[in-house]
């Protein structure tokens, strides 16, 4: 065992790995990893994309099994080899890629791989299962419909109830993997009160994130991975962010957000009038101009993804007018019009909404904007070879080919070529719906260079993020939407994090105001 | 007062299904009652309405068990083509067996098992060997046929490409017990559907096979249970197709069955525009398909 840092002192170790190893086709994702891990502790796992943290949580939750090493769980050695293995031991793992069944209600996803209530002659008492759901979401403070159809539910609905079905599992270990990578800030708040509580009823957890802040301000140890290997394990009080990136990147990085563009206006590209559709959003007006980075901010479920995919054609409005560069768009302007008069759009759910996860790195860059090359319908090959080549190049695209299935690829690797097989259609107005979610630190810094230098470069961008400090770091000024509706527009000084989230919530007064 | 079971009809009614499925079920529901007036006032032969319609039993009873067969494999994700194949097997085993005079619950049983096991079977090799359902069904379309041929040539002394029926006992669940095997078939698709976790399992997996692995299910096991359900259903469909023709030829015999009763979701297709297959309210088209 090889750590430089033994158990904490005052509690008893719920987890020791001991030499832990791993690999894949001959590629070493994990290479002798060896921590331990107290009652109540909470350990932070960080590295960036493909640094072997998720490996290592897949191992601990059962989804792999490990090549060497040992696992020592409450005293004893164990191997576990499937999840439902993992949750009768009392190991319950929230992973990055979110886990549930979108044909199923919440309430059976809630509690899918438990025993569900039954009837005197056998049948499932369904009054009785949503009973039981709807109570364990309440603990958590989750007010979700227990009908509603899993698929429904927006990203970071699903993100609450992972976790509050790992929750109400009474864990002893509990493995976050990005938590809170798709919540707004009070959901983040919630979800620490609610983890704080775990921590003090004595769970230990293992808590991967990006977001250094977070780390520092939620975790007792800290563990590094890089390429697989165990590069740091340091108490928190002797960590800092220069010293994680550091660690985690093997080189200090400049600041995350890098804004070397003077503020600059120049024509409008886009024009949003009066723009509502039922239930989702109203009364929408704002203007985007080249140049300009807008920020659309506000919590989980105000509306600003579905504005967003509205303004892409996916979503028919009701009322209102879209202007784009001179021409008003009718409603029979799909998304293939949007594209056609330059302008892209970045969903939030990138293995869902932009990948299909089979498809090579080079199809899938290629497919963004092959068209422009065709004639006739023919797509001279030449031409995809040397633009992905390009593409590759010019948005540092880490992959072992282009035959490499971008399923594979990490995190911030996918990131970069779903904005690279757009960016190179050379569009004029991009809209960005949660663009370095799940992303690691460096990776999120060459997106951020990326967006800064494309309003340089005169383009329009529409930048929705609920990650507060992305949202002030990068945006020219904020449009703050509170339940369908555009509430505030916060400029200058005024763009502070505690305005956001008062705007947010509608509270944001001249009385309450913080300059 | 109003009784538990209408309570519990009126929830699950509107928290299950959309008030959009809702009202194409009521369109359905009226637009096959007003198909049915029809039909009863243009009969002017054949014998009575009542007649006519139990008469179809037979005819129908095996296409929308199939299609309950079918529709808990699409749950899950997976297809099964080779379900035609496999009724041949099962109504050759039936054919050797009443040609051996072995005794029609024999026959029945026969049957009945063969199909189970061939669809179990099914579920084992896909998940074994982890390749599309489609793909190892659609080798069964013609591997299945092939083992009916070489059964019945082993079976039978002088096999002469069909085997007739002439004992009118064999026959008695094909021509007297379809409508109720139908009945039955229906309304266990129904409890299954309403009251059942294990169907909620398979529509698990058909949505996410790595959720369920994630929250601790075992999506080969789950696969493999529902090729087993669905066997149980094609198996009863086998018996009632069998048991009412006069001649087995295996070679010939339940050619674009699995066509026929995928129709279902061909018709939901057509009229909705909609082929995401997976998904609980596909009961609903077979419940209007037997109309």
């Amino acid at each position: 065992m090889h750590s430089e840092f033994s158990p904490r002192q005052d509690t008893d170790p719920v987890l020791e790995l001991c030499g832990i190893s791993k690999s894949f086709s001959g590629v070493s994702a994990l290479k002798d990893v060896s921590f331990s891990l107290g009652t109540g502790e909470v350990l932070g796992l960080i590295g960036e994309n493909g640094a072997g943290k998720s490996t290592l949580i897949k191992i601990l939750s059962g989804i792999h099994s490990s090549d060497s090493g040992e696992i020592r769980y409450c005293g004893s050695q164990i191997t576990v080899s499937n999840p439902a293995q993992g949750l009768r031991l009392g190991i319950a793992a929230i992973h990055q890629e979110l886990a549930y069944c979108g044909s199923l209600t919440v309430a059976e996803n809630m509690m899918l791989a438990e025993a569900w209530p039954r009837l005197k002659w056998g049948g499932v008492d369904w009054t009785k299962l949503h009973g039981q759901a709807c109570l364990r979401l309440q603990e958590f403070g989750l007010n979700l419909d227990t009908q509603q159809l899993c698929r429904e539910l927006s990203a970071a609905e699903k993100q609450e109830l992972s976790i509050a079905r790992a929750l109400s599992l009474n864990a002893k270990l509990l493995i976050l993997d990005e938590p809170t990578a798709s919540l707004s800030e009070p959901e983040i708040k919630r979800l620490f009160d609610r983890l704080a509580q775990l921590k003090k009823q004595g769970v230990s957890m293992i808590y991967v994130s990006h977001r250094l802040e977070e780390v520092l301000s939620f975790v007792d140890r800290i563990c590094v991975l890089r390429d697989g290997e165990q590069v740091g394990l340091y108490p928190v009080e002797e960590a800092s962010i220069p010293r994680m990136i550091r660690d985690m990147v093997g080189r200090p990085l400049n600041q995350v957000f890098p804004r070397t563009r003077e503020s600059f206006q120049g024509t409008e590209l886009l024009r949003v009038e009066g723009l509502g559709r039922d239930g989702l959003f109203q009364d929408i007006s704002f203007q985007v101009n080249a140049g300009e980075m807008v920020g659309l901010g506000g919590l989980v479920g105000a509306g600003r993804s579905e504005l967003a995919r509205a303004l892409y054609g996916l979503y028919p409005v009701d009322s209102g007018a879209i202007k784009l560069r001179e021409t008003i768009l009718n409603s029979k302007s799909n998304a293939c019009d949007r594209l056609q008069r330059k302008m892209v759009y970045v969903p939030e759910e990138r293995k869902k909404q932009s990948l299909v996860l089979d498809h090579t790195l080079f199809n899938s860059i290629c497919i963004g904007f092959s068209d422009l090359a065709a004639r006739f319908g023919f797509i001279p090959p030449s031409f995809e070879q040397k633009k992905t080549e390009h593409c590759m190049e010019r948005y540092r695209i880490r992959a072992t080919g282009f035959d490499q299935s971008v399923g594979t690829l990490s995190g911030g690797n996918q990131q970069k070529s779903i904005l690279a097989r757009w960016l190179e259609r050379k569009p004029d107005l991009i809209i960005l719906d949660e663009p370095t979610r799940g992303v690691d630190i460096a990776a999120k810094m060459e997106i951020h260079s990326l967006m800064d230098q494309l309003a340089a470069d005169g383009k329009g961008i529409l930048l929705i993020t609920s990650d507060l400090q992305e949202l002030l770091g990068m945006s020219d000024r904020i449009l703050v939407m509170c339940q369908g509706r555009i509430t505030t527009e916060l400029k200058g000084d005024r763009m502070t994090e505690d305005n956001v989230i008062l705007a947010a919530s509608d509270l944001l007064t001249p009385s309450t105001e913080i300059k | 007062m109003t009784s538990p079971w209408t309570v519990n009809l009126k929830s699950r009614l509107a928290g299950r299904y959309s008030r959009f499925l809702l009202q194409r079920i009521g369109f359905l529901l009226i637009g096959n009652a007003i198909l049915l007036i029809l039909i009863y006032m243009m009969i002017q032969e054949g014998g009575s309405f009542r007649e006519v319609v139990l008469r179809a039993g037979p005819n129908v009873a095996p296409t929308v068990l199939a299609g309950f067969a079918l529709t808990v494999i699409i749950y899950t994700g997976a297809i099964d083509l080779s379900i035609g194949s496999i009724i041949v097997v099962a109504g050759t085993v039936f054919g050797v067996l009443s040609a051996q005079e072995s005794g029609p619950i024999v026959a029945f049983v026969g049957c009945l098992i063969t199909t189970c096991v061939l669809c179990s079977f099914n579920g084992w090799l896909i998940h074994r060997l982890a390749i599309p359902a489609i793909i190892v069904t659609l080798g069964g379309l013609t591997f299945y046929r092939g083992i009916a041929l070489i059964l019945a040539d082993i079976g039978m002394e002088n096999f002469s490409g069909f085997i007739s029926i002439t004992n009118e006992s064999y026959q008695w669940p094909g021509k007297k017990l379809a409508g109720f095997i139908l009945l039955f078939g229906t309304l266990t698709a129904l409890v299954l559907e309403w009251y059942s976790r294990t169907i909620r399992h398979f529509l698990a997996l058909g949505s996410s096979e790595e959720a369920c692995q994630i929250l601790g299910l075992n999506p080969g096991a789950i696969l493999q249970k529902a090729f087993f359900v669905s066997g149980c259903f094609l198996s009863a469909a086998a018996l009632v197709y069998v048991t009412r023709l006069q001649t087995i030829e295996p070679s010939r015999m339940a050619r674009g069955f699995a066509l026929e009763s995928s129709v279902p979701w061909w018709l939901e297709a057509l009229i909705f525009s909609e082929v995401k297959a997976v998904s609980s309210e596909r009961y609903w088209e077979h419940f209007f398909f037997i109309l």
